[in-house]
């Protein structure tokens, strides 16, 4: 462990530069140029990427079994004395996990950053737009930061608050279309649902450990008190340990569905659709490493609660491969372009679920990285494809892009590939890390698991296939002899997206090779990324590889594109067939399974007609009055009134004569009860 | 300044009045003397001035707060009617130190927002706020039990005929209307000490209404009402556990009323309507807090048994507050009115707090108390800026004001995620607090109260949509101006301590710690035997157990 | 010397007739007569209870005169204020009777 002090600044440069652009915004009327601004937010989070390499090097120098860059700034707050003594701290805490993950935001959200200066100049349509912009999706990014450093349960609940925010902020950019907003308030109401999980499952975990004795929320605090608890129920099973056992299972429910709702998890999916209602950058920042990724590492910074409980674990599984499956049958048939790619994006995580519940939390990890870097290069793509067709985002409308704008198609095809897991790309590497880790885990229904992420495989390949084929192949189905280029010739603009290629091709290597094909390379087989990582959970993955797995995950790839080919390219005649079954199917899936209607009828709806006709008959004040307690109240005042007027007779002598009568009473009383007399 | 030095709290309170009652003197010499009266601009200026040093010199006693000790600090003490037992007596600790910090604080803020009107309405209108100003102070810094019934009965006068005067044109009838249901509540309050009066008189011969006496071997409020369980009371205890929550029922009852908690609401409800900016933003940053405090100060450590053996009720009530008062909101049409059941349903959440009775639930409340003051003071401070450029208050009304006013909208966004909880605002930090305490306690009720302020949440989404964002319904929002410097200025002040308290509780917490865990140590010594005294009717479980828990002994 | 009983005897009286005559008075005049002659009653009252039961030796007092002194001014205003009701009244109504005026 070593001090560093200039942790902090990996989240407060973009921070401070974010409220910089707030302030700015809210104290003038115009903004500064736009290179100020954009030159300020890149720089901000390039500099963090900086200091995040520096932070890393440090961390890979230090030995021990627990390895940690630390920067405790104050106490932030705290209350109560005693065994029941609470406080939390904001402080940062750089260990291999956050290391990684910080890496990824950071990086990402530069590349994004620097994407959106260059490509998104003309779009701002009022004063201050480009600066708004750009302080939310710096905020996003320092509120990502913020959570995966933080050494602190509540200190991560901020962040996490705060990426909620942020997310709101950035999907209802444009604050003009009702769609957007729609979209932003169900996306910031299931986030806060998510919040308040999160925060039941903190309470939880308090009271856990003040029954072992233990307070402060600090992950490593939590971790010593788990393995008491864990220890304790093992040695005594079914004493008051047990009640402590329950606790232990509800925390991590709580967790589980606080992840769930962050990263988008069956039934809580429905707010990722909204998100590309936003600008581009935002949603490939969402997608690929800001929102979605903050689930999943909620679950491995507390994998200990999932590991000591195999209830939960099974669960966490079967959440994962069900949003996989459903997300990617999604994906088979949407019209979208931008909504595919969320699909996608939702699958992959949903895998990631999967991996990390089979005990893999380092395959998670992997994937997670490799998924970033394709999904975002996906959606920059993307977002350009449909300025390039004039805000058109259906795919129907689109083709044969490939003759005008060959590089785009390029760029798609890489990410694509990368991402359905074509062989040697990164994509390939870390899927058959996680369907490795579902075959060799202990979860209930292992075969099933293993064959719905081979579905999910098979399906993704299929998916992402057919968009390329639709959008840039094929005949171009609209008129596109007025479509404007985009100015790729920009450096800007393009450049990020180089970058991204790279990564997405290369990134696999650095871990694939060493893990899989160590004998082939000559280089020792070891699971560096899980030693690197130095995860709890030990991995006994050198020994478990089979290369028939890797056969049959690349097979399920080859299956997916075959398919697509076929039904695309060879006989696109085979897609409008008159059987009533597949097409009811696709219809099903293509409203996604009338999911976002029923929540329409269970949530919205209900939520705006109950409160009006109830509340305003019964307790509201004005102007309609709550006519029954308005009723009943002025029957009150007037039945009272009536009583009283009849005491007002009006001739004084009768008042004089009631208070005489009065008086006398009250001295007559006052002799009876006096002892004296 | 030794003379101001020695008295500071007694300056602090009594300032604004008698800056007030110089102006008006000095108007009355000028306009006998034939000239104008002070000129309209001057009027606003001193009391901007005079709020201000009051806030000056608060801000000097909270530096000067000893943050260790649990006495009573800043004390001043005069005999008043000796034989009734009303004394001048004022003193701080950690509980009513931020709260006198508060309303020091918001006056002069308020007077800068409501500058416009203060134009109008000449001399009266600022005497009538700097009026107020004293009596919520003299409320909140007072230790004997009549002084403070007096500061609160005091304090509707200046209400009353700035509502009346000042507000809107039916103005009248709704401030009868509140001062029909406040008055209730003073009646209530009235009847406890009423109460508590002949029990003192009963056991010492002699009344005396001071909360702890500062002579050894005095006679107080707090050496009255003797434990139960006191083997060297005098005689046979009079307090025993049934006048105890008898007592406690009419306190609470009183309190209620005033906060309001939800069934009670309506006479707040139609005052807001009615009340000009100013008075609708003490009223609602201030003034509801002196229920709470009430509670705080008196009702429970005056009648502890009774008070466990209302919690479980106020419990439920508390959390149908923070429901109802969401459900109410959301068939509102008049913003104002809106915001005051939202803020109505927060201040249902820090009566939850109060009633947790351990450490992290009454630090929660009473660090909520400030940001809830600050954020819904913000807000209504924000409608009246509105209001002035619309001349409407109606939510039909107003919609797309984005477009034209970014900076409100921007304002507005923040207030009301400042008010719900989120993080970097001192919302979440007393929300959090708060919840947790629940927690410890109930479970049930921590998580029923995570619902409510998630509807409350859905609701403030849907009516930020409904104002803010959207097309512009009305064609005359369209000419609508952005804020102004003065405006801006405004926000800004208002904005820092929020975000500060957020970011950095500490050195506040540290100053409430000790009096909260001070009170938890006399609630629990006094309600001592409360199980046995109950002739075995009810378990020792409950809240009583939690008492135990509660971290209140060391 | 005058018994005690004989002083508060006539206090009684003389209240009870004024009573009785604010009850039955129709004129308005009458009635704050009647009204002047309960307070007088008072002061007798005042004046005989003192007179008779004056405090101990070493230490006497004088509340009962104090008394009938505030009591003189409260009803010197009392006075005041019921004459400029007359005025008005006599003015609006062109006469005393308080049963019309209360009709």
């Amino acid at each position: 462990m070593s001090e560093a002090t200039w942790l902090r600044w990996i989240p407060l440069l973009p921070l401070g530069v974010a409220l910089f652009h707030a302030a700015f915004v809210g104290w003038f009327r115009r903004s500064p140029p736009y290179l100020l601004v954009a030159v300020l937010s890149c720089g901000a989070v390039m500099s963090s990427f900086v200091l995040s390499c520096l932070a890393c090097w440090k961390l890979v120098a230090l030995t021990g079994s627990e390895p940690a860059v630390v920067d405790e700034v104050y106490t932030w707050f705290g209350v109560g004395v005693g065994e029941w003594a609470f406080s939390t701290d904001v402080a940062f805490r750089l260990d291999p996990l956050a290391a990684v993950m910080c890496l990824l935001i950071t990086g990402v959200g530069s590349v994004i950053h620097v994407h959106a200066a260059g490509s998104m100049r003309d779009d701002f349509r009022e004063d201050a737009g480009a600066q708004r912009f750009f302080c939310y999706l710096g905020a996003l990014t320092a509120f990502a930061l913020v959570v995966v450093l933080a050494e602190d349960l509540i200190f991560l609940l901020l962040g996490w608050q705060g990426v909620g925010v942020a997310t709101w902020l950035l999907v209802g950019f444009w604050y003009g279309e009702a769609r957007s907003e729609t979209a932003a308030r169900c996306a910031f109401l299931m986030d806060r649902f998510g919040d308040a999980a999160l925060l039941l499952g903190g309470f939880l975990i308090f009271t856990v450990m003040a029954e072992v004795g233990r307070s402060g929320f600090s992950f490593q605090e939590i971790e010593i008190a788990w393995a008491e608890i864990a220890s304790a129920l093992s040695a005594e099973p079914g004493s008051s340990a047990g009640n402590s056992g329950t606790l232990v299972r509800i925390s991590a429910l709580c967790l589980l569905v606080a992840a769930a709702a962050k990263s988008a998890q069956f039934p809580l999916h429905v707010w990722l659709r909204g998100v590309v209602e936003g600008p581009v950058p935002a949603s490939a920042l969402i997608h690929s490493s800001a929102t979605l990724a903050m689930g999943v590492y909620l679950l491995c910074r507390l994998d200990f609660v999932f590991v000591s409980d195999p209830v939960a674990a099974d669960a966490v599984a079967w959440l994962g491969a069900l949003t996989a499956l459903l997300a990617v049958s999604f994906a088979t048939t949407g019209r979208e372009l931008n909504r595919v790619l969320s699909h996608l994006a939702l699958s992959q995580v949903g895998l990631i679920f999967l991996a990390f519940a089979a005990g893999m939390p380092a395959a998670s990890v992997f994937h997670l990285v490799t998924c970033a870097f394709s999904l975002a290069l996906l959606f920059l793509v993307a977002g350009s494809t449909i300025r390039v067709f004039r805000g058109e985002r259906e795919m129907d409308q689109m083709g044969g892009l490939i003759h005008q704008v060959p590089v785009l198609a390029g760029f798609f095809g890489v990410g694509a590939l990368a991402l359905s897991g074509f062989p040697a790309l990164s994509g390939f590497f870390s899927r058959d890390l996680v369907l490795l880790a579902v075959a060799n885990s202990s979860l209930t229904g292992r075969a099933g698991l293993y064959a719905v992420a081979l579905i999910v495989v098979a399906a993704t390949a299929f998916s992402v296939l057919r968009c390329f084929l639709r959008v840039f192949l094929g005949e171009p189905e609209r008129k596109v002899a007025n479509i404007e280029l985009p100015r790729l010739a920009t450096r800007i603009h393009s450049h990020p997206l180089y970058v991204l290629a790279f990564l997405a091709t290369t990134i696999g290597f650095l871990v694939g090779l060493p893990q899989f094909w160590g004998d082939v390379i000559d280089v020792q087989r070891s699971n560096s990324l899980a030693n690197f990582l130095r995860s709890p959970v030990v991995d006994e993955t050198a020994s478990g590889l089979e290369h028939w797995m890797v056969l049959l995950g690349l097979s399920m790839t080859a299956v997916g594109y075959g398919l697509a080919w076929v039904l695309y390219v060879r006989r696109p005649e085979l897609r409008t067939t008159s059987s009533s079954g597949i097409r009811a199917v696709r219809r099903l899936l293509a409203e996604e399974c009338f999911i976002p209607q029923l929540y329409q009828r269970l949530g919205a709806r209900p939520f705006d007609s109950f409160a009006r006709p109830f509340v305003s008959r019964v307790i509201g004040p004005h102007p309609s009055d709550g006519r029954w307690v308005s009723n009943a109240s002025r029957a009150l005042r007037l039945g009272t009134v009536h009583l009283l007027k009849r005491s007002q007779t009006g001739p004084l002598q009768v008042h004089v004569f009631v208070v005489l009568v009065g008086v006398l009473a009250v001295v007559g009383l006052m002799f009876l009860r006096s002892p004296a007399t | 300044m030794e003379f101001v030095q020695d008295h500071l709290l007694s300056w602090i309170v009594f300032l604004p009045l008698g800056a007030g009652l110089v102006a008006i003197a000095l108007n009355v010499l000028l306009s006998s003397l034939g000239l104008a009266g002070i000129p309209r601009r001057l009027c606003g200026l001193l009391g901007l001035v005079a709020s201000t040093l009051s806030f000056a010199l608060c801000v000097q006693l909270v530096v000067q707060f000893d943050a260790t000790s649990i006495d009573h600090q800043f004390v001043e003490h005069a005999r008043w009617l000796p034989e009734l037992g009303v004394n001048y007596f004022v003193g701080v600790d950690g509980i009513n130190l931020l709260l006198l910090l508060l309303t020091t604080f918001l006056v002069p803020v308020v007077i800068l927002a409501t500058w416009n009107e203060v134009h109008d309405g000449n001399l009266g209108y600022v005497f009538a706020i700097l009026s107020f100003e004293t009596c919520v102070l003299g409320g909140f810094a007072s230790l004997n039990l009549v002084q403070f019934y007096a500061f609160w009965e005091l304090a509707s006068l200046p209400l009353f005929f700035l509502v009346g005067i000042w507000g809107a044109e039916r103005g009248e009838r709704s401030a009868t209307r509140f001062a029909l249901s406040a008055g209730l509540g003073s009646l209530l309050l009235w009847i406890a000490i009423l109460l508590l009066a002949s029990l003192q008189f009963e056991q010492f011969g002699r009344l005396d209404f001071d909360l702890v006496s500062l002579e050894p071997g005095g006679v107080a409020l707090l050496d009255t009402t003797v434990p139960l369980m006191d083997p060297a009371g005098p005689g046979q205890s009079a307090f025993n556990w049934r006048t105890q929550v008898w007592l406690f029922a009419v306190f609470a009852l009183a309190f209620a009323i005033r906060i309001p908690l939800v069934p009670f609401h309506r006479g707040l409800a139609h005052l807001q309507l009615a009340a000009p900016t100013a008075a609708a933003a003490l009223v609602l940053g201030v003034t509801v807090k002196l229920g709470i405090y009430g509670f705080i100060r008196y009702a429970i450590p005056l009648a502890p048994a009774g008070a466990l053996e209302f919690t479980p009720g106020l419990i439920v009530l508390a959390l149908v507050g923070v429901v109802g008062g969401a459900l109410v909101a959301m068939s509102q049409d008049d913003l104002r009115k809106c915001l005051t059941l939202i803020a109505l349903s927060q201040l249902a959440l820090m009566t939850l707090g109060v009633f947790t009775f351990n450490a992290q639930g009454l630090s929660g409340s009473v660090l909520q108390m400030l940001g809830h003051g600050l954020s819904a003071v913000a807000l209504v401070l924000l409608v009246g800026m509105l209001r002035e450029r619309r001349h409407t208050g109606l939510i039909s009304e107003s919609g797309g004001l984005a477009t034209r006013m970014p900076v409100f909208v921007a304002c507005f966004g923040l207030w009301v995620m400042s008010m719900l909880g989120v993080p970097l605002s001192s919302g979440f930090v007393g929300e959090f607090l708060i919840l947790l305490g629940t927690f410890r306690v109930h479970p049930a009720a921590a998580a029923a109260a995570l619902l409510g302020i998630l509807l409350v949440f859905a609701f403030m989404l849907r009516l930020i949509g409904r104002v803010l964002f959207g097309n512009e319904a009305r064609s005359e929002n369209r000419s609508l101006v952005d804020l102004g410097l003065r405006e801006k200025v405004v926000m800004g002040i208002l904005i820092l301590p929020v975000l500060g308290i957020g970011v950095y509780p500490e050195p506040l917490l540290r100053r409430i710690e000790p009096s909260v865990l001070n009170w938890l140590r006399t609630v629990d010594e006094r309600s001592a035997g409360t199980s046995e005294r109950r002739q075995g009717q009810r378990s020792t479980e409950g809240p009583r157990e939690a008492m135990r828990l509660a971290g209140g002994r060391p | 010397m005058i018994p005690e009983h004989h002083v508060i005897g006539l206090s009684a009286i003389l209240f009870a007739i004024g009573v009785l005559g604010v009850l039955v008075r129709r004129n308005f005049i009458g009635l704050v007569l009647s009204i002047a002659l309960t307070f007088n009653a008072s002061n007798l009252a005042f004046v005989g209870f003192n007179r008779f039961w004056p405090g101990d030796e070493a230490k006497l007092h004088w509340d009962g005169q104090v008394f009938v002194a505030v009591v003189i001014a409260v009803a010197a205003a009392q006075v005041v204020m019921g004459l400029s009701v007359l005025f008005s009244m006599f003015r609006n109504r062109n006469g005393v009777d308080i049963d019309e005026a209360g009709a």
